[in-house]
């Protein structure tokens, strides 16, 4: 059955809509409503990556051939991208039924249209359409973090504000540039016809994509947001943001990098973004003594890893940046879901008074396996992609690079083994049972990180396309 | 010799970021935001200029149009431009209900 | 300190921009002069974009105003996330501000009898312009956002006229609502007839006529009442509740 990419955005767009109106018959329905559409969009995501392994997807809209109009370009990486994305937007939105802070229809709303903003991020295949998905991302971000109306979520949000509106404006220069001298917007005609550029002009285009898209997927100078709204944001947003818009972030820096712009003698420039992020992100987390504020420097080292990556430009450590896109996406939104269950229980989000809440097997386990996913630990999938980008630079020969990488990661594996020892600490204090909307995301992700860390033979699979991607391909 | 329509859409666009990064009320770096998105709208429009061109609506007394493309592109920009303005004036507006005030240098002083 | 590291930064912003629009001609280029590659096909053409729209945008959708063309067919799906984005602030203020709703409500002062009066006779005439401007938007400058804008404006001036006055927000939801899904029922119906999303499915008719353009008029009429609904609800949401 052929079905059409753009279905994934229209649909969420379409009940987005539709909600208000659904509101007025009744407001009990509408967290089924949204599962619902979220489960379907995760279902017809896997279709759609099942076609893009056969042959990229070009699914034109208003049916005028690229470039006159715009075309969605769907190969395998971007689709495997895209079902992530959904499938943890469908788990989150399990957990989103604790939220009880009216008004909740806006709420939705709002989450709806976050997933259909980071979905076009990954499958356009037009650098303005990307533009305009990128501000969908953030615009519904931006609402959603300051969903809780007080204090730490409005400050979360204005600072999130400032740097995205400063981020866009800087991948509107970049268009402008790239615009005035090409005349066409698409990005295969961009990059076929990118020797027609001026070599300096071209330069200035890509730093500017480069720190514009940067925002969102939070490299180093332009990521002083991250902490702040993490923390600020509802805890089912703070899953959201780092598997979803920080994931269409980071594939649109890697759309940026292969795709428009086939460098490969600059990419040193990408990997020192990409340690830099690496070492920022972990050295604070490992000073933090709130939970989700150390979750979010660690999603940020992280998000460094992934750059690093791309940065390192060989087909191992690509498969190894994509591989942890997943693996960051499912781990980190089950740590962002447990953690907003342990604030909740322990009435604060200092560390050090959650002493033995991971007794509680339901709450445990799952978040045993998270962390230690995140650390690179063999089993799980976070082991694999740290090892492929590991491999990917062995062969590059950045050992010093390397040794950096390293060292963050056992501080990485220090902070987390910390929050360990608390969490499964002997204590007498009892903590409220989580219920079914709690555990249920935990055990799925757990289940995931588990499966395709015990046989990650079709992400393997998948990621083999990934040199047709750096070839500039789909 | 570079032209003096970009010489001051850019010049707007720095002075925003000056604006954001220097000034320590609320308000003035949301104005700085403003200014930093005019500059860049003024840009695109720019790029699009051809000399002795019109608009591009048909005209039986031109036969020279303008670039169309970035005039959508700027009508785009533009609404985004307000949804983020709106967005951030009524988050200030929220954070002045909870504080009391817009400086930032008193809201670091609050925190403590 | 921070006035100068921000004016150092600003400075070298301006100079490498400015040397990278030294390369970039202002107003001496000739849009025919590009070209333009279609991946899908793998041809270089010697067409370029903006000159096809120029030359073939009348025929390809039946518009007389090319920007209309660009922005609601060619890159219809571009207006599509416009006004989403839209809605999204829309929504966004709205969930900020229902911190007013437990609120005690405002004391206001009443306008003077000039100028209640005068928006009385001026508030139709405001919208009926607004509504020509969305209409026509396929042959004159303007379109759904202006047209929108303006209908707002004319709410926007009842609000300074009569200060507790109160736009129904059910009546506001349910407008932006229907309106936005007949934007997305229009790009599916296109699906569904030709296999294209947002096709441009109807007869162009005659250009220049009101009724030409295809689905043109019908998605910026959409986008007109959608736009003047989410601007007067932000208006609305933002002046919190009045006594």
């Amino acid at each position: 059955m052929m079905v059409q990419p753009v279905l994934l955005i229209a649909l969420p767009l379409f009940f987005a809509f539709l909600l208000p109106l659904i509101s007025l018959w009744s407001k009990k329905v509408l967290k089924y409503v949204v599962m619902g559409v979220m489960a379907f969009n995760a279902i017809l995501a896997f279709i759609v990556l099942i076609e893009a392994l056969k042959a990229p997807i070009f699914d034109i809209i208003a049916g005028f051939q690229p470039p006159l109009g715009i075309v969605l370009m769907v190969g395998p990486l971007g689709a495997f991208i895209a079902l992530v994305i959904n499938v943890a937007a469908f788990v989150i939105s399990l957990y989103s039924a604790t939220v009880t802070k009216e008004p909740l229809l806006k709420y939705y709303m709002l989450s709806l249209l976050i997933l259909m903003g980071a979905t076009g991020m990954v499958l356009t295949g037009d650098l303005f359409n990307l533009f305009v998905f990128l501000e969908v991302t953030s615009i519904a971000a931006y609402g959603l973090a300051s969903y809780n109306k007080d204090r730490k979520g409005f400050e979360g949000a204005l600072k999130y504000v400032i740097m995205g509106s400063i981020g866009s404006s800087f991948v509107l220069i970049g268009i402008a540039i790239i615009y005035a001298q090409l005349r066409t917007l698409n990005m295969l005609d961009i990059a076929t016809r990118l020797g027609e550029m001026d070599p300096y002009t071209k330069i200035v285009a890509f730093v500017s994509l480069f720190l514009g898209f940067g925002v969102e997927a939070e490299m180093f100078p332009l990521n002083a947001w991250v902490p702040e709204t993490y923390d600020g944001a509802p805890h089912p947003v703070s899953a959201m943001f780092a598997s979803m818009s920080a994931k269409s972030g980071i594939f649109a820096l890697a759309r940026v990098i292969f795709t428009i712009f086939a460098f490969s003698n600059y990419l040193w420039f990408v990997v020192i973004m990409g340690i830099l992020t690496v070492f920022f992100g972990e050295i604070i987390a490992y000073v933090q003594k709130n939970i989700k504020r150390m979750l979010a420097y660690s999603s940020i080292g992280q998000m460094g890893m992934i750059i690093m990556g791309l940065g390192i430009g060989t087909v191992l450590s690509v498969q190894g940046a994509f591989f942890q896109m997943f693996s960051h996406a499912m781990g980190k939104a089950l740590l962002f879901i447990a953690a907003g269950y342990m604030i909740y229980a322990a009435g604060t989000d200092r560390m050090d008074k959650m002493k033995g809440i991971g007794r509680n097997p339901l709450i445990g386990i799952p978040l045993l396996i998270g962390i230690l996913s995140i650390m690179g630990m063999p089993p799980f999938i976070g082991f694999y992609g740290k090892f492929y980008i590991l491999m990917g630079g062995f062969q590059q020969g950045y050992y010093a690079i390397i040794a950096l990488f390293l060292a963050a990661s056992i501080v990485e594996v220090a902070y987390y083994a910390r929050f360990i020892k608390i969490a499964f600490e002997k204590s007498e204090r009892k903590y409220p049972a989580p219920n079914i909307w709690v555990y249920a995301p935990l055990i799925i992700f757990a289940i995931i990180i588990v499966l395709f860390g015990i046989y990650p033979k079709p992400v393997m699979d998948i990621l083999s396309h990934v040199a047709a991607f750096l070839a500039g391909g789909a | 010799m570079i032209p003096y329509y970009y010489l001051a859409s850019i010049a707007l666009i720095v002075i925003g970021i000056y604006v954001v990064i220097a000034k320590k009320n609320l308000i003035k770096i949301i104005i700085g935001l403003d200014l930093m998105d005019t500059g860049v709208n003024l840009l695109l429009i720019a790029i699009g200029y051809v000399k002795g061109g019109t608009a591009p609506i048909e005209n039986a007394n031109y036969a020279l149009y303008v670039d169309p493309i970035p005039q959508a592109l700027v009508l785009t920009a533009i609404v985004i431009g307000v949804s983020v303005m709106a967005l951030a004036l009524s988050m200030v507006i929220g954070l002045y209900k909870n504080i009391g005030t817009l400086e930032i240098d008193e809201l670091r002083r609050v925190k403590e | 300190m921070k006035r100068i590291v921000a004016a150092i930064l600003a400075i070298l912003i301006f100079i490498v921009l400015a040397l990278a629009f030294v390369k970039i001609p202002f107003g001496n280029i000739n849009l025919s002069d590009y070209h333009y590659y279609n991946p899908i096909t793998d041809k270089q053409t010697s067409d370029s974009v903006p000159q096809h729209y120029l030359v073939d945008g009348k025929k390809d959708t039946g518009s007389t105003n090319i920007v209309t063309a660009v922005v609601v067919d060619y890159r219809g799906f571009d207006t599509l996330g416009e006004v989403t984005v839209l809605f999204l602030a829309a929504t966004g203020v709205g969930s900020i501000m229902y911190i007013f709703e437990k609120e005690k409500r405002r004391k206001v002062r009443r306008a003077n009898a000039v100028v209640e009066t005068a928006s009385q006779l001026l508030f139709g005439f405001i919208v009926l312009f607004g509504a020509y401007i969305f209409v026509h938007g396929h042959l004159t400058p303007g379109g759904g956002f202006p047209g929108g804008a303006v209908i707002a404006s004319a709410f926007l001036l009842l609000y300074l006229a009569y200060p507790r006055f109160h736009a129904e927000h059910k009546t506001l939801n349910v407008a932006e609502s229907l309106a936005g899904l007949t934007f997305v029922i229009a790009g599916l119906l296109g699906l569904l007839i030709s296999g294209s999303f947002l096709y441009n499915f109807l007869p162009f008719g005659v250009p220049t006529y009101l009724f030409s353009a295809g689905i043109i008029p019908v998605i910026y009429v959409a986008v007109g009442v959608k736009v003047g609904s989410e601007l007067t609800g932000i208006v609305d949401a933002m002046m919190g509740v009045r006594e």
